[in-house]
């Protein structure tokens, strides 16, 4: 399609204002889909970090920030039902943390069984990773400065009042809700949060090897009707799926992705339009002379995909450095390397979407036309 | 009448609707015979251009049969019209209609394009028709760098690439001077003569009677005149 080609080369303030064009949409869906992936990714990493293959939550909780109490005596009947091998428990509340110079600062304790997971952050004693240090916390290392924690460790601090010590940092547990996650064992937390004896919040269940986890899951949930069953992965899901669609954040975050695409398709559909219409007596000459309407066809649409490579290239440049300077302020951002990768066939279909309204205005344009001078 | 490379019969083609319409050609039957260059002049409204306009296929009468080269062509669809343009018939307009991105030569090669058919018998015949209509050294220069009359020269090297046996040309001098045209009229004359070419132009201009065989005249279209230079 040479014709595209020069007309491109020929008019480059076109073709640079379209590829402007591309670039920011480019950039606002690599950039929006960053913040949208990390923000899916944060919003399950706790259920994610878990090895536990069923969840037993509260009815009607939606995600793991959310709980409600469930019985405790319930880790003993999940435990008796056939395929089961070993159950733990994990807690969760927002607390009040007192930082060393006397300040406060609301955060998402979190407390676990020793047994949850080994990417699980608990606070076990330096030489014996099986023994839990008592009072103990570990924190997100991005959120060692909002706690006042970024100098040397340990550090005394107080959780709801009760005496508390930082004793180590973990990384990938940013939070996404403004309120750090702090970790310590469930006998703290619980003690923390001063949740009752007979209550806790989550149970996670593993199975025997070879049960069936469908089998397994009916069987807990027909001896627990009254609590929800769900796979690791179904309740990730769910978290996710509830983040996204009923908080605002998760809204925002979406609707901002999607329009990127959208911003990008208004702004490449007016530039192709443009340049068609200042140019449609020559593709009335071009019907006149004997092209077909899948050659004009090929014409605008090969302009469409040159301007569309051109802005991905673009985009992907300046969308590396700034995803990477969102990291600083913005921890749980994320971009994997595919991502940049899915979005060039979007991309694509965006620019030959945005040609279609021209294709169909050159396609209609009377050959006669010509004759008009 | 078949028998006339083009020919359009009792054909008529009005504008508008109902309340404001203009009868463009009314019942105008005309042939034209290899080798020919006629001549269609006119007054502006006599429906000279629409004249073309159907014998080039780039639409269908209300009412006629247009033929070329033995065919009946107005029951053609849109598909098929196009089909024929690109194989049988060349154009040169007015306003030369070259494309403004391309330089001379691809000017040219834009019609083996358009055919499927680029290849490097297409590439030499493109520089030979260029080199001789005298611009053989002007190959890569873009329309804006041409004048009237080279433009209308790469035009001509265009419309005959795909060596079309008939030529409809819109007053293809009317944007140039004196001498530019004079070499127009000559080389379209030629191309009838010695290629066996059949030329239809359209012109206001009296001076193409010295170069045609044949002129029709037409007013409120009809055919008022019709005879041999």
């Amino acid at each position: 399609m040479r014709l595209a080609w020069y007309n491109i080369a020929h008019d480059r303030t076109r073709f640079l204002v379209t590829v402007l064009g591309i670039t920011c949409a480019v950039f606002l869906m690599i950039f929006q889909g960053s913040i949208l992936l990390g923000f899916l990714q944060a919003s399950s990493r706790i259920i994610d970090s878990t090895d536990a293959d069923l969840w037993i939550t509260g009815r009607g909780v939606q995600c793991f920030e959310f709980p409600v109490s469930v019985e405790r005596r319930l880790g003993a009947i999940a435990h008796s039902v056939r395929g089961v091998d070993r159950t733990s428990r994990i807690c969760t509340r927002l607390v009040q943390f007192r930082k060393t110079d006397g300040s406060h600062q609301l955060v998402d304790l979190v407390g676990a069984d020793t047994d949850v997971g080994p990417q699980f952050p608990i606070p076990r004693m330096a030489g014996d990773s099986s023994a839990i240090e008592p009072e103990a916390l570990v924190v997100d290392k991005s959120n060692a400065e909002l706690l006042n924690v970024a100098v040397h460790l340990p550090l005394d601090v107080e959780v709801n009042e009760q005496r508390a010590h930082v004793v180590g940092e973990t990384t990938g547990f940013s939070s996404f809700l403004g309120s750090p996650y702090v970790f310590t064992s469930y006998a703290d937390a619980s003690r923390y949060i001063n949740l009752r004896p007979e209550e806790t919040m989550f149970i996670l269940v593993r199975l025997q090897a070879g049960a069936s986890i469908q089998n397994v899951r009916r069987g807990l949930q027909a001896r627990m009707p009254n609590v929800d069953v769900w796979t690791r992965e179904e309740f990730s899901r769910k978290a996710r799926f509830y983040w996204i669609t009923q908080t605002g954040a998760g809204g925002a975050i979406l609707t901002a992705a999607l329009l990127g695409f959208f911003i990008g398709l208004a702004v490449v559909s007016q530039s192709i339009y443009a340049t068609t219409m200042e140019n449609i007596e020559e593709f009335a000459t071009l019907k006149a002379l004997g092209a077909s309407n899948g050659f004009i066809r090929r014409v605008i649409i090969s302009q469409a995909v040159v301007c569309g490579i051109g802005g991905y290239i673009l985009g992907l440049l300046i969308t590396s450095p700034m995803i990477r300077a969102a990291q600083t302020n913005i921890p749980w951002v994320s971009a994997p390397s595919w991502l940049p990768l899915a979005t060039f066939l979007p991309t694509l279909a965006m620019c030959v979407s945005a040609s279609i309204i021209s294709v169909r205005a050159a396609m209609a344009v009377e050959p006669a036309k010509v004759f008009r001078a | 009448m078949p028998e006339a490379i083009l020919a359009a019969k009792n054909v008529s083609m009005s504008y508008g609707s109902s309340g404001t319409q203009v009868r463009a050609l009314d019942d105008v039957s005309l042939s034209f015979d290899t080798g020919d260059l006629t001549l269609i002049m006119g007054p502006s409204g006599s429906g000279k251009t629409t004249l073309l306009s159907l014998l080039g296929c780039l639409m269908t009468p209300e009412n006629g049969s247009v033929f070329v080269d033995g065919a009946e062509v107005t029951s053609l669809d849109e598909h098929e019209r196009t089909e024929l343009r690109r194989g049988q018939i060349g154009f040169i307009f007015q306003a030369f209609r070259l494309f403004h991105s391309l330089s001379a030569f691809e000017n040219v090669m834009i019609a083996a394009e358009i055919a499927g058919t680029r290849d490097q018998e297409r590439s030499d015949a493109a520089h030979q028709s260029l080199g001789k209509l005298g611009l053989g050294d002007k190959l890569h220069l873009k329309p804006n760098a041409l004048s009237g009359g080279e433009k209308q020269r790469v035009a001509i090297a265009r419309a005959l690439l795909p060596n079309p046996k008939i030529l409809l040309a819109d007053e293809p001098t009317a944007a140039l001077d004196a001498k530019a045209g004079r070499q127009i009229g000559e080389i379209l004359r030629d191309l009838a003569v010695q290629q066996k070419r059949t030329i239809v132009v359209v012109s206001h201009d009296h001076r193409w009677a010295n170069f045609a065989h044949r002129t029709v005249v037409l007013e409120d279209g009809r055919v008022v005149d019709d005879r041999r230079n």
